[in-house]
């Protein structure tokens, strides 16, 4: 798993650069460069995002990885920490990378285990995955020409297979699970008492530590909320997202309360980069 | 602009090209106008060195008053040294004499200091030969002393580095390295434009011709002036060009061209940098050619990322890109700026192989490059130069190049030609 998922399509190269074209033989790459994220979207029906520049600073260091097999779904958010050289690099790769290892772990399960769910440790894929995303963030050129400074972020992706919802992260990026009779924080910020400081990131200079992960099967029908802090520095409290959530119309699309809970960060001053993925899981389909 | 985010002067870079290639097309050109509004916004002053090369060889006294202005002229220069700035004047001749301070240093610039300077400068006497190369190895001895981040120096010469060999020279450039600037002036017309082009190119400085002893005052107060104002020390062109493509070259054609090919030092296996030396608040333009492998027709690629790299931080970056059109009337379409420097560095060309087939005895070759050059100067305004070619050759029609060959050319116009043959005019704006 710690290869580079994403390579030039025409030199096979590993790709890491923010102007969209390969380091390597100057191909253009179907790479998501600095002008495409001011502002983007992401909808792929049950699960959809937006990353927003936000108001204040002048580019974009968050990244949104996005993934669905109905009834399956990745999603990935990484923040570019703002001290460090790089930083929309790093966390552009790291979502890359770690959203396509999980992606083809979904994948490889199909096809080894159809309908069964022997051998699937959604668990060890996800630290696959970060494992991943942490060895391309040490690959990122400016790491070697500031390794003062190398390139880091943060990370959280949610893994959900159909029937359980796998949570990994590392730093102060946040998942919340939101239901009408059950609405928490599943992640726990890797961060000085919740104060930004954070404790944990990917990176050269990462503290050696196991990311966290936890898994849990939703009861009810409800929605997954990914997002960086540019969100909860704005709605921080599972109760005030839950409020929000609620209060939108039944079966609104995860594209629509994820355009709402962005609008509601820039809304209120819009500090920082603001991105939010929303996944909504019905528990009365399928199975 | 990825300038902004540094704490440094700003630096701006803008690229000019036409991106598309025909099918098959592998050339990439682009003008790169690089600007540095520097001074003020600068977070830490580089500190400064600067030494005054008087030439005071025999021939200084011919005329009498050469050597006197010589003496005008570097007192001139010391007066415009800043507080602080490190400085020393060297007296050139068979050998180099520290002529102040007397033990060889550079001493930091005060009244006093400077006072003390003009007082050893008055004492200046002609007698001896010329060998630039201990001169220059002299210089950077005290250079190297005082260590400043920006090292300046002025060399003012007579006549032909007769006392040493063309490979003392060489060699005595080699050991600078590229340790400090040096600018170069010929005062009168006994020396030789080709030597003190290839110092000031080794050196990254400029060299100009200085027609009589009376304008060295105000040639030494501009150019201290100027040095004065550089802000930020050795700046670097970073040009990275994809796997399996070649640098063709990359020239600065702007104030005047200067060929940084060869001065390239490798950074990875895709990265050169080229020395730039020290800026103020100005603005030059390069001229960056890419040979890339050709791709399919609708296919995009990048030929060369172009950076400034100031103390190994990346101040800016433009991006020349490759797109590959069967569409004749895209490929076809010659970018503006390029064709204009084209057209200089053309206009260097055959005024130089001109004058050299004149020297040679070749009128007819002589008239053909010198008609083209008249024809290249009037149709880019370069009206410097133009002037500069009617004392070589009588302009008929510059339009169609037709000029005959002057038999009463005067040295100096001949020579002023020749230096100045490498500066450039910018495109007029609006378009």
């Amino acid at each position: 798993m710690n290869e580079y998922a994403y390579t030039c399509p025409s030199c096979a190269a590993p790709v890491v650069s923010g102007d969209r074209f390969c380091e390597g033989c100057g191909a253009r790459v179907a790479h998501s460069g600095e002008d495409d994220r001011i502002h983007a979207e992401i909808d792929l029906g049950i699960v959809a995002g937006v990353t927003d520049r936000g108001l204040v600073h002048h580019r974009n260091e968050d990244a949104l990885f996005i993934s669905c097999v109905d009834p399956t779904a990745v999603v990935v958010v990484c923040d570019g920490v703002s001290s460090s050289t790089d930083p929309h690099a790093a966390a552009q790769v790291a979502a890359d990378i770690a959203g396509r290892a999980l992606v083809s772990a979904l994948r490889e399960r199909g096809e080894n285990a159809p309908m069964t769910r022997d051998g699937w440790n959604p668990d060890e894929a996800t630290l696959a995955a970060i494992d991943a995303a942490q060895h391309a963030v040490v690959r990122v050129p400016a790491a070697l020409e500031h390794p003062e400074d190398p390139p880091a972020c943060t990370f959280v992706s949610a893994l959900w297979d159909g029937h359980e919802l796998t949570v990994g992260w590392v730093g102060d990026s946040r998942a919340y699970w939101i239901s009408p009779g059950d609405a928490r924080r599943v992640t726990t910020d890797d961060a000085f008492d919740e104060s930004h400081v954070l404790t944990r990131w990917l990176g050269a200079d990462a503290p050696p530590a196991t990311p966290r992960v936890t898994r849990f099967s939703p009861k009810d029908s409800g929605w997954v909320v990914v997002c960086s802090d540019g969100l909860w520095n704005y709605v921080e409290r599972a109760e005030e997202l839950a409020t929000l959530l609620l209060r939108a119309e039944p079966h609104e699309s995860s594209i629509a309360l994820a355009q709402k809970l962005t609008r509601t960060a820039l809304d209120a001053g819009g500090h920082d980069n603001v991105t939010v993925a929303v996944l909504t899981i019905d528990s009365t389909s399928g199975d | 602009l990825i300038g902004s985010e540094n704490n440094m002067a700003n630096f701006r870079a803008e690229t000019y090209q036409n991106e598309y290639l025909p099918v098959g097309g592998t050339d990439m050109h682009a003008i790169v106008t690089v600007s540095c509004d520097g001074g003020a916004t600068v977070s830490r002053a580089a500190s400064s060195a600067e030494i005054v090369i008087v030439d005071v060889s025999g021939s200084m006294n011919v005329p009498r008053t050469k050597i006197g202005c010589a003496r005008d002229a570097t007192a001139a220069a010391i007066d415009c040294i800043r507080d602080g700035v490190l400085f020393g004047v060297i007296a050139g001749s068979d050998d180099a004499e520290s002529l102040y301070p007397h033990w060889g240093g550079l001493v930091p610039a005060d009244e006093g200091t400077r006072n003390a300077a003009k007082k050893a400068v008055r004492k200046l006497r002609a007698g001896g030969g010329t060998a630039i190369g201990q001169w220059l190895k002299a210089a950077n001895r005290m250079f190297r002393d005082a260590n400043a981040d920006i090292s300046h120096a002025i060399l003012l010469t007579d006549g032909e580095n007769h006392n040493e060999g063309p490979e003392d020279l060489a060699r005595a450039l080699d050991e600078c390295g590229r340790a400090f600037q040096c600018d170069c002036r010929g005062v009168g017309t006994d020396w030789r434009v080709s030597e003190l082009r290839t110092i000031a190119s080794a050196l990254l400085g400029t060299v100009d011709i200085i027609p009589s002893p009376e304008a060295m005052v105000s040639d030494f107060t501009a150019m201290m002036h100027n040095a004065m104002t550089k802000a930020v020390a050795d700046v670097r062109l970073r040009v990275w060009a994809p796997q399996g493509a070649a640098i063709a070259f990359v020239k600065q054609v702007s104030p005047a061209i200067e060929d940084l090919t060869r001065s390239a030092l490798t950074v990875n296996e895709l990265t050169n940098d080229y020395p730039t030396g020290s800026w103020g608040n100005e603005s030059r333009d390069y001229h960056v050619c890419v040979r890339v492998k050709p791709r399919e027709a609708g296919e995009e690629a990048l030929a060369a990322r172009i950076s400034l790299v100031v103390d190994n931080e990346v101040v800016s970056q433009s991006l020349v890109k490759a797109i590959w059109t069967e569409d004749h009337a895209l490929s076809t379409r010659i970018n503006r700026e390029v064709a204009h420097y084209t057209g200089q560095a053309e206009l260097a060309e055959v005024i130089q192989d001109g004058l050299a087939a004149r020297k040679s005895g070749d009128e007819r070759e002589a008239t053909l490059r010198l008609g083209r050059a008249a024809q290249l100067a009037v149709e880019s305004g370069n009206d410097a130069t133009l002037k500069l070619l009617a004392g070589v050759v009588e302009i008929e029609d510059a339009a169609t190049g037709t000029v005959r060959l002057r038999t009463d050319v005067a040295d100096v116009d001949e020579m002023a030609l020749d230096t100045r043959s490498t500066k450039t005019t910018r495109l007029e704006v609006g378009r």
